[in-house]
């Protein structure tokens, strides 16, 4: 199993996940794309010392980028919707 | 919302300080209202323009939204006490002891130079005394004779030069039989630039000659050894030059300007001189009648208002920082005069509604415009491109202060 930052690599701050936010209370993460549901719920839990009471993960696809000529490929990742123990919090959308 | 609170805390003829309090409710309002700002304007990563959440706007613009934050308290809280304190400010007030915590009241205090308020008891009734230097015709004789030499041609001498003449000269000290690297000079002989044992060699050769003189060496010579010690000069004239003066008769003045006979030039230099000589004396009798109402009514000049007219002073000149103090020892006489001058004035002219007004101003340009021959409108352009507007306006409302305190006492000519 990768270690923790790896898993989980960063929050993924968009208008999307901002509403999910707002709406469900869901925090959204980038996470490995080999990293399984309960690997990365261990990590949050570990990282952020909360408890994590659902998960759902989906994988984003590679994209083709072009850099000029040259063609390329930005990686594919795994995005994983959290929902917290109520009273738990993570500092990504609060003040 | 709870009000601003502001108190004065200090007090000086000319300056005031005041502490401010900004009650939490609207330092939030105010971080509010900076944070929508930038919410409405920003683009982040992952969010379309303007669709970034507050939060996260608040976050990622902390210390812009803070110095917002703060610029807003500031003018408000300035805006207040100048209301409530019936400030006059002549500057823009300092922020000093700022003090801005998380889910506290701002608080800071502003240091800021007022006009003072004073009263002038006594305006009029002073003795002053006019006197007007006359033109003697040595003076005008002095200037013809400048105006001469300003346009006299030099002619090359091939004889030795006397006092007066114009040289070019290389000079080498002799030093145990060994010449120094000889140094090229220009001088005026007879001016006191060069010691006068080479001054007096200079004037026995022609030119092209070389000759030795036997000089002492000067005290403020570069090398402190020598100082004071006798050596022998070598010195070579290359060139001398003498000024022929034009003969003084009516071509001359013809040739100087709009003159058709030397009586015309020196009844003109004459004029130019009595013009002189009565605006000295007008400024000689406005400097009297300012230190006698100063005199007459105990008027100090605020420390505050001193200080940093010197400070304008000082950066006029470029007076570098480690000499500050000393420049302003110096200078501070003068700046006080300044202040209690301009306090008089504007006194005066508040009180009896003098400024210069528009039209005022626009007769004042069309007469430059009418001495140098020019379209009013442009000349107006100008001065106010070049920022002379305001002076020339300082100028004519001084003008006026001074005619109406000068009817109020006695000027006597003397």
């Amino acid at each position: 199993m990768p270690v923790l930052h790896r898993t989980v690599v960063q929050p993924v701050v968009t208008e999307k996940s901002s509403a999910a936010y707002a709406a469900r209370k869901e925090y959204a993460f980038m996470a490995d794309p080999h990293a399984t549901k309960r690997e990365i719920k261990a990590a949050i839990e570990g990282l952020f010392n909360v408890t994590v009471v659902g998960i759902r993960t989906l994988q984003q696809r590679s994209k083709r980028r072009t850099l000029g000529r040259r063609e390329g490929r930005r990686p594919r990742w795994k995005k994983a919707y959290v929902r917290l123990k109520p009273g738990d919090a993570i500092q990504v959308f609060e003040g | 919302m709870p009000d601003i609170f502001v108190t004065k805390t200090r007090e000086e003829p000319g300056a005031k300080a005041m502490r401010v309090e900004v009650p939490l409710e609207r330092v939030r309002a105010a971080e509010d209202k900076a944070t929508a700002y930038y919410a409405r304007r920003v683009r982040l990563p992952g969010f379309r323009k303007g669709k970034a959440p507050t939060a996260v706007v608040r976050k990622r613009f902390q210390e812009a939204i803070r110095e917002e934050v703060i610029r807003e308290l500031v003018g408000e809280g300035w805006k207040l006490a100048v209301e409530q304190e019936g400030l006059k400010p002549i500057a823009d007030p300092r922020v000093r002891d700022l003090k801005f915590e998380a889910e506290k009241p701002v608080t800071f205090e502003l240091l800021v130079e007022v006009k003072p308020d004073i009263t002038l008891g006594r305006l009029g009734g002073f003795q002053l005394t006019r006197r007007v230097l006359p033109v003697r015709d040595e003076m005008v004789n002095d200037q013809i004779e400048q105006i001469r030499r300003q346009r006299a041609p030099w002619e090359p001498l091939s004889e030795p030069p006397k006092a007066g003449d114009y040289v070019q000269i290389t000079l080498a000290i002799i030093e145990t039989d060994q010449a120094s690297e000889p140094k090229r000079y220009e001088l005026v002989l007879g001016e006191g630039r060069a010691l006068p044992e080479v001054e007096a060699r200079i004037m026995t050769l022609k030119p092209g000659e070389t000759g030795d003189a036997d000089v002492q060496l000067p005290q403020d010579f570069p090398d402190p050894a020598k100082r004071g010690q006798r050596r022998t000069a070598r010195i070579t004239l290359h060139e001398a030059k003498r000024q022929e003066l034009p003969p003084l008769d009516d071509g001359f003045a013809r040739e100087v300007g709009d003159f058709d006979s030397l009586d015309a030039l020196r009844a003109g230099a004459r004029q130019d001189l009595e013009q002189e000589a009565a605006r000295q004396a007008d400024a000689e009798v406005r400097r009297q009648l300012i230190e006698q109402i100063v005199g007459a009514n105990n008027l100090e000049a605020p420390r505050p208002l001193v200080e940093r007219l010197l400070a304008t002073y000082a950066q006029g000149y470029e007076i570098p920082d480690d000499q500050l103090e000393r420049f302003a020892g110096e200078f501070r006489p003068l700046a006080e005069a300044q202040v209690r001058r301009d306090l008089v004035l504007d006194y005066v002219v508040e009180k009896q509604k003098l400024q210069a007004t528009e039209e005022e101003l626009d007769q004042r340009v069309a007469k430059i415009a009418g001495r140098r021959q020019a379209d009013p409108g442009q000349v107006y352009a100008s001065l106010q491109k070049a920022g002379r507007l305001r002076e020339l306006e300082r100028q004519i409302t001084e003008e006026k202060a001074f005619a109406h305190l000068l009817q109020q006492s006695t000027v006597t000519e003397a």
